[in-house]
C-alpha cells in the first residue's frame, strides 16, 4: 500500500470515528429528551382512553371529586362550559366538589368522535350528554355538547392535560 | 516499451493510482456529507426545544394571519394555518375534518359573511414539545346577508409544530359567557 493510500485510510478512519461519536452523542441527547419512547399503538391508546373515560364517568356518577381529579395531570387545565377556567388538579378537585354540592349526575355519557395520536400526546374530540339533578330544586336538566381532551402519557397512564367543553354544539 | 507502458506517467499504473486517489477522495466527501447530515439533525433537534416565549410569539403571528385571512376573505390563507388532518369545531356548526375541507367550508362561509374588527387574545398557552394548547378569547363583528352582530366567546386551539411552523390541529370555540 502506497504512503498516500495509507494516509487516506488513516484520515478516513479518523473521520469515521468522529461521525460515529457525533451519532452516539445525538442518540444520547435524543434519548435524554425522551424522544426515543416506544411507539404508541392506536388500539392500545383507544382502549386506555376508553377505560379512563369510563373511570371519569364513574367518578361523576359517584360524585367523587378526588376520583374525578385523579385523572388529570398536576398542571391540567379545565375549561367547562359556562364556567371559569380551572388550573391544576387540586383546583379541579375543589371545583368538582363545589359542583357535586349543587348537582347530581343522574346520567353521564361520553362518545369519542376523533382521536389523533402525536407521540406522548393524544387529542380526543367527542360528544357528551349529562342529565343532572339540581339538589336544591330536584329539577332535571339535560346538558349536551362536544368536548376536546388533550391526553398526556404520565408513566404508564394517560391523564387529562386539558379538558374543554363546547356546550350546546349542533349534532354532527 | 512494456515497462514504459506499465510504469510511465501515462501508463496503467498511473491510472490505477489516480483511480485509488479518486476513490479515497469520494469516500472522504461521502463521510463529510454524512457528518453534515448528522449535524443538521442535531441542529434540528436543538431547534425543537423552543422556549415557551418563542412558541407564543409564533402563535401570535399565526393568530394575526388567521384574523387577516378572515378579514380579507382569503380562504386559502386561512386554510394554510391548519395541519392537513386538522379538526375545526365551530360553535354553531358541524365538525370539519382536514385542511382542504376547512378551506372549502370557510370559502363557502366567506361568500356571504364579512368579518371585521377581529380580536384574539390568548389567556394562556401550554407548550409540550411539538404540541401547544392555547386558551383565549375572541371577538368579531360579523355581517351576514346585511345584518350585523358581534360574535364573542372563548376558544381552545391545539397547535402542532409542522416542520418550522406552528399550525392549528384543533380549533374549538365556546360562545357561552364564562361565569
Amino acid at each position: 500500500m502506497s504512503r498516500t493510500a495509507k494516509r487516506l485510510l488513516t484520515f478516513a478512519c479518523i473521520v469515521l470515528g468522529i461521525s460515529l461519536a457525533a451519532s452516539i452523542l445525538a442518540s444520547v441527547r435524543a434519548a435524554r429528551r425522551g424522544r426515543r419512547s416506544e411507539p404508541v399503538g392506536l388500539l392500545a391508546v383507544h382502549a386506555a382512553i376508553a377505560r379512563a373515560n369510563e373511570a371519569v364517568l364513574d367518578a361523576l356518577h359517584r360524585c367523587d371529586p378526588s376520583a374525578y381529579a385523579e385523572h388529570f395531570t398536576g398542571d391540567a387545565l379545565s375549561m367547562p362550559g359556562y364556567g371559569p377556567i380551572v388550573r391544576g388538579r387540586e383546583a379541579i378537585a375543589i371545583a368538582m366538589a363545589d359542583t357535586f354540592a349543587k348537582i347530581r349526575f343522574a346520567e353521564a355519557q361520553m362518545s369519542t368522535l376523533d382521536t389523533r395520536i402525536h407521540g406522548e400526546t393524544v387529542l380526543e374530540t367527542g360528544r357528551y350528554r349529562y342529565v343532572v339533578v339540581d339538589l336544591a330544586t330536584d329539577e332535571r336538566k339535560t346538558l349536551t355538547g362536544r368536548y376536546v381532551i388533550v391526553w398526556k402519557r404520565v408513566g404508564n397512564r394517560w391523564k387529562i392535560a386539558l379538558d374543554a367543553a363546547q356546550p350546546g354544539a349542533v349534532p354532527d | 516499451m512494456e515497462d514504459r507502458v506499465g510504469r510511465g506517467p501515462t501508463g496503467r499504473g498511473a491510472g490505477l493510482k489516480l483511480a485509488k486517489r479518486a476513490g479515497g477522495a469520494l469516500a472522504i466527501v461521502a463521510l463529510f456529507a454524512g457528518i453534515a447530515l448528522l449535524w443538521r439533525r442535531v441542529l434540528r433537534a436543538r431547534g425543537r426545544t423552543e422556549t415557551p416565549a418563542d412558541v407564543q410569539a409564533a402563535i401570535d403571528l399565526a393568530n394575526r394571519a388567521y384574523l387577516e385571512a378572515l378579514e380579507n376573505g382569503d380562504a386559502a390563507a386561512y386554510g394554510a394555518i391548519f395541519t392537513d388532518d386538522a379538526i375545526s369545531m365551530p360553535a354553531r356548526g358541524k365538525i370539519v375534518r382536514g385542511r382542504r375541507a376547512i378551506e372549502a367550508s370557510i370559502e363557502g362561509a366567506l361568500r356571504h359573511i364579512a368579518f371585521r374588527a377581529g380580536d384574539i387574545r390568548t389567556i394562556e398557552t401550554h407548550v409540550d414539545g411539538k404540541t401547544a394548547y392555547e386558551l383565549g378569547r375572541y371577538s368579531f363583528d360579523v355581517t351576514a346577508d346585511g345584518s350585523a352582530q358581534t360574535l364573542a366567546g372563548r376558544y381552545l386551539v391545539v397547535w402542532r409544530k409542522v416542520r418550522d411552523d406552528w399550525k392549528i390541529a384543533v380549533d374549538a370555540s365556546d360562545p357561552t359567557p364564562a361565569a
